[in-house]
């Protein structure tokens, strides 16, 4: 045998590589979502799962856990799905941006990354808040206030403002997502005082605030 | 009964000028046709590595291997007749250009099978004598018809019918029709001859009468130097232009006592090129199966090649493989689907064989050796993309092959015990265990 021949032979047999491919994400739908909304997204993966063949025992396993994330949040179940697909929930809790996919498997193997695959739009945001009138209140019993977003974006609006008050500290801090506009929030005051002024406040500093109002001990 | 004890036949040489004569021993000692496969002969020499050279008047004489450097051994096979004669084995040695070669002569009785019928008084009890042996008795039937068969040893004309019947006993001789074949046997000294170097022509015979001898050379001249026991030696000195002798020998007045034999004419030039020494290399293919348990079985092939080692008697060799095994497997994947896989390794490996037994065409051979084995597992589902893995496997070996030798080609089994973890992240497999192969093995001239 030729010396071509024999080396030819050796790489058809030990061509290839020594390890397993790394993962790859190959695409994310849809591939972007609005600031506080949250989306459900498909990510396809090229994965290799770490995959153990046993001739002696004629035997075969893989292992399929992984770990999905969009910029820094993880998403997803946690494992992989015959045929690549995976579906994940994207909590709303990312700020308005590009962000990359990445995809790593329970062996080691470098992260897959697609880069800049998933964008973060940001709301439309109100041109300032209008609370609905208070009446005096107890303090740490919960009482609700109606915070409405004013402007011409105003009924796009459903993310959250943060709350604060000019006397003691008010519960919670952050409101939950506004609804075409409107939140209904339930609030505590800690403190007594007889004048009191709640002050809501978005990611780009508009804002509202309530009428003044006691807080009886 | 026949003698199964090896016949040695010595001779040996009476002047300083002659080549001393080799010793021939032979097992079995004598042969019945179409029942004995071939005979072992057994060449000592009077020196280590002498040339020797060989001549038979019937059957194929095959040189299989050298144990040592003072012996060499041969397979004689018989013809493909069934009627007796005496097959005739010549050999000598070249020790030196000048020396005249001393022949040694190796008979071999080839007995021949018949069955003889008869007829005689019914109920008679019947034997038959054919050269001081006995065969039967056996009964007449009604007819008073009788089949007996018997071994006819060559030399024997009739056989002896002894009918015994009513106490009485009648014996009647039966001619035996056996064709006559020649017990002439005749070689050059060399082959080629070269021009202007000594040489001899060796003719021999059993019964030889160097009155009744003809010989005749075409392509040269020849004068009988002398005669011995049962063979005569003629020198022999080519003409200018031949390139080519035939020598044809017969006995005045015996049409079927002949034989021939050719040898080519070089000068000392060509001869000092084609004066190759033994080629010492071999070469060798296999096909068979391996099985190390569950899914590590699969199909073996390999070729190889050796080199005979000019040590120990020629006994060892070294020798490169190179060859390919392959095994796969299908399994489910628990909560994923299923997968096929396969293995496919090439073996590059070292071994040295070592010589182990030899009887007749027989031989056991020895191997031990390793190397690696590149190797590329793949593995295709139907809930992952495909995928690939190469790696490296050490192997370490031991194997025994038995082979039957036929002419220069080696017919072989192999079973071989051997270690090859092939191993990487996905895959843990073994490409050794037993592995059994049947091949063909070559001398390459």
């Amino acid at each position: 045998m030729s010396g071509r021949g024999l080396a030819l032979l050796v790489s058809l047999c030990a061509c290839g590589p020594a390890a397993l491919p790394p993962p790859k994400v190959l695409s994310i739908a849809p591939a972007e979502m609005v600031a506080c909304e949250g989306s459900t997204v498909s990510v396809s993966v090229d994965a290799v799962l770490p995959t153990h063949l046993d001739y002696g025992q004629s035997e075969a396993s893989a292992n399929p856990e992984l770990f999905l994330r969009i910029g820094p949040v993880p998403v997803g179940a946690g494992e992989y799905s015959p045929g690549g697909v995976l579906t994940a929930s994207v909590p709303p809790v990312l700020a308005p941006g590009v962000y990359d996919v990445g995809l790593r498997l329970s062996d080691g193997r470098p992260e897959g990354i697609l880069r800049s695959a998933f964008t973060v739009r940001p709301n439309p945001y109100p041109d300032s808040y209008s609370l609905d009138f208070v009446q005096d209140q107890t303090r740490r019993i919960p009482f609700a206030i109606t915070i409405r977003s004013v402007g011409p974006n105003e009924s796009a609006y459903n993310c959250t403002v943060s709350l604060s008050s000019n006397r003691g500290s008010i519960s919670p801090a952050v409101s939950g997502a506004f609804q075409r506009g409107v939140r209904t929030e339930t609030v505590t005051i800690d403190m007594a005082n007889p004048s009191v002024i709640i002050t809501v406040r978005d990611d780009l500093g508009r804002s509202g605030s309530t009428n003044p109002f006691r807080v009886n001990p | 009964m026949r003698r199964s004890w090896p016949a040695i036949f010595l001779l040996f040489a009476w002047r300083i000028a002659f080549a001393e004569a080799p010793q021939v021993s032979i097992q079995p000692s004598s042969v019945v046709l179409g029942s004995t496969a071939s005979v072992a002969v057994t060449v000592r020499l009077p020196k280590a590595n002498l040339p020797l050279r060989s001549a038979c008047n019937t059957g194929t004489l095959i040189g299989t291997d050298n144990p040592s450097e003072l012996e060499r051994h041969f397979t004689w096979t018989p013809p493909d007749i069934r009627f007796p004669m005496t097959a005739l084995l010549v050999f000598w040695v070249v020790e030196e250009r000048s020396a005249q070669p001393e022949p040694s002569l190796v008979r071999i009785p080839l007995s021949g099978r018949t069955t003889l019928e008869m007829s005689t008084e019914p109920g008679a009890q019947v034997r038959v004598e054919v050269a001081k042996a006995s065969f039967g008795p056996r009964r007449a039937d009604r007819r008073g018809r009788v089949e007996i068969p018997i071994e006819v040893p060559p030399g024997a004309l009739s056989a002896q019918v002894v009918a015994e019947a009513h106490g009485r006993v009648t014996m009647r001789e039966a001619p035996l029709d056996i064709p006559h074949n020649s017990m002439l046997a005749m070689g050059f000294s060399n082959d080629p001859i070269v021009r202007g170097e000594p040489a001899w022509l060796i003719v021999a015979h059993p019964a030889l009468d160097p009155q009744m001898l003809d010989v005749q050379l075409i392509g040269g001249h020849l004068a009988i130097e002398r005669t011995g026991a049962g063979s005569a030696v003629f020198r022999i000195s080519p003409e200018d232009t031949a390139r080519e002798l035939m020598a044809k020998a017969s006995f005045q007045g015996v049409a079927l006592e002949r034989a021939e034999a050719t040898a080519r004419i070089t000068s000392p030039g060509e001869s000092a090129i084609s004066a190759q020494p033994r080629n010492h290399f071999f070469a060798s293919a296999m096909a068979g199966g391996f099985y190390a348990g569950g899914s590590n079985s699969g199909a073996a092939v390999a070729v190889d090649g050796s080199y005979e080692l000019p040590v120990a008697a020629s006994r060892l060799a070294l020798e490169l493989e190179v060859g390919i095994r392959s095994a796969s497997f299908s399994g489910a994947v628990e909560g994923l689907g299923s997968v096929h896989s396969s293995v496919t390794a090439l073996a590059i490996e070292l071994a040295l064989r070592a010589l182990a037994f030899e009887r007749g065409a027989w031989v056991v051979h020895g191997r031990l050796g390793g190397g690696a084995l590149p190797f590329r597992v793949s593995a295709q589902s139907d809930f992952q993309p495909p995928f690939t893995q190469s790696g490296f496997a050490p192997e370490a070996f031991a194997s025994a092959q038995v082979g039957y030798r036929l002419r220069t080609l080696e017919l072989f089994a192999e079973l071989r015990g051997g270690i090859a973890p092939a191993k990487t992240s996905t895959l843990d497999a073994q490409l050794g265990g037993f592995l059994l192969a049947l091949g063909a093995r070559y001398r390459i001239r």
